[in-house]
């Protein structure tokens, strides 16, 4: 199996944050962790390798907590909610030039603005990859996914290497390829879920991601 | 009396009182628009937050108490952009939609935002929203699916201008009403509703000109003639 290089750990479950690392000799206490905007939290630590994006990875866990917000305060149940429509927007390439200035300034708003831990942490997994991936966070308005990770975002193509095994098509779980033996095979887009597996059973190396 | 200092100015109140009375005293106006004079806070809106001098934590002005020796910052510019943040956010789930050509400037506040609403001359989120200059679009984004309008004998609700402040559900309450309001749902989602699935028309027996004076927008207002 191909060896990924370490990018990040996220601490402290969906309220956390993410240490980049370059930090990663940083001590698991209150204190360092609060100085890289982590938090301890539940304690759990998910190590994230090149291949994982930060976007996604932000606005994934913000869609667990914004989900969990009870509704009762406007800077948490309207603030969330906006956050994770920009995040939607920037994984899905429709990314607007201010959005990430919005985005900054929002998550500052819930974080010391909610009335209760959950809108106040919420936005940490956004502030620290913002603060330590601000460049992933420009490429996706640029309409690019640098872990290749944002389905909207990537594309999948079959190159002249082809030799119509049928491999790729057969490993397809949503038949986005169609078998075609002994010629060189494409691949539907629309349906594609880009979830690699053609990629990974392709003999020849003729599945090109981009 | 304790003594307690709002943007640099030390002002007396009786024990007990809250950092939102001691602010009023000295004429600062600070926008509380979810708290019922002589009401228990109800910490919804945040628009009324004010900074801690001593931790720098912000902190909502309707439920901390003037404690002595407390300092708070009220108008300054870090505050100001937080409660503009907070309104902004309001805006963007409460219909009031700027009319063709509007420009939605903050420094024009007379015709500022140009809300289509019949209440718009009382409303306390257009009022405040212009004195922060708050831009009703820049945040904006889906709005709550909420139903359509709702009718009572003596007043209208519409759901789509209500920012869940929660004053109503309160007064409700303590007057006792047998059905009264309450707040549905959850999260993004929540809404302000008759409980049990019951008519808006019979949930207010006794309150419903009550609500529709209290409420801070035009989500409930009173029909002509009542």
């Amino acid at each position: 199996m191909r060896q990924h290089a370490f990018k990040a750990v996220q601490i402290g479950g969906p309220s956390g944050g993410c240490v980049p690392a370059h930090l990663a000799d940083t001590p698991v206490d209150y204190e360092k962790l609060a100085e890289r905007g982590a938090i301890m939290g539940s304690g759990g630590l998910v190590v994230l390798d090149e291949t994982d994006c930060m976007v996604d990875m932000a606005r994934y866990f913000l869609s667990f907590t914004q989900a969990q917000s009870c509704g009762k305060c406007t800077p948490c149940r309207v603030g969330t909610r906006r956050m994770l429509e920009i995040l939607e927007r920037l994984c899905g390439g429709t990314g607007r030039a201010n959005d990430l200035e919005t985005l900054e300034s929002l998550a500052h708003t819930v974080q010391v603005a909610s009335l209760c831990g959950l809108g106040q942490t919420a936005p940490n997994p956004v502030l620290t990859t913002l603060r330590y991936f601000r460049e992933e966070y420009e490429a996706h308005l640029r309409g690019e996914c640098p872990a290749g990770e944002c389905a909207a975002l990537v594309q999948y193509e079959v190159t002249e290497e082809c030799t119509g095994c049928t491999l790729c098509a057969q490993s397809c779980p949503v038949g986005a390829i169609e078998l075609r033996p002994y010629l060189r095979h494409a691949i539907d887009m629309e349906k594609c879920t880009r979830c690699d597996a053609c990629r990974v059973a392709c003999p020849e190396g003729a599945i090109r991601v981009s | 009396m304790v003594r307690v200092v709002v943007d640099g100015r030390e002002v007396a109140v009786t024990p007990g009182s809250t950092v939102l009375a001691a602010a009023r005293k000295l004429g600062i106006d600070i926008p509380a628009l979810c708290f019922l004079p002589g009401n228990a806070a109800n910490t919804a809106c945040m628009a009324c937050v004010v900074r801690r001098v001593d931790d720098g934590l912000m902190v909502p002005a309707c439920a901390t108490e003037a404690t002595d020796g407390l300092e708070v910052e009220s108008e300054s510019e870090r505050v100001r952009a937080v409660r503009r943040t907070v309104l902004e956010l309001l805006l963007s789930d409460h219909v009031c939609e700027a009319r063709e050509g509007a420009t939605g400037s903050a420094d024009d506040a007379a015709r500022y935002p140009e809300c289509e609403c019949a209440e718009r001359d009382v409303c306390r989120l257009r009022k405040y929203a212009a004195a922060y200059g708050a831009d009703p679009r820049r945040l904006g984004g889906a709005r709550r699916a909420v139903g359509g309008r709702q009718e009572h004998a003596e007043i209208t609700y519409e759901p789509s201008k209500c920012i869940l402040c929660g004053i109503c559900v309160q007064i409700s309450q303590q007057a006792g009403e047998a059905v009264g309001l309450t707040m549905i749902g959850r999260g993004f989602e929540m809404r302000v509703d008759v409980p049990l699935e019951g008519e808006f028309e019979d949930a207010l027996e006794r309150t419903a000109r009550q609500c529709a004076g209290a409420c801070p927008t035009g989500a409930l207002t009173r029909k002509a003639g009542t």
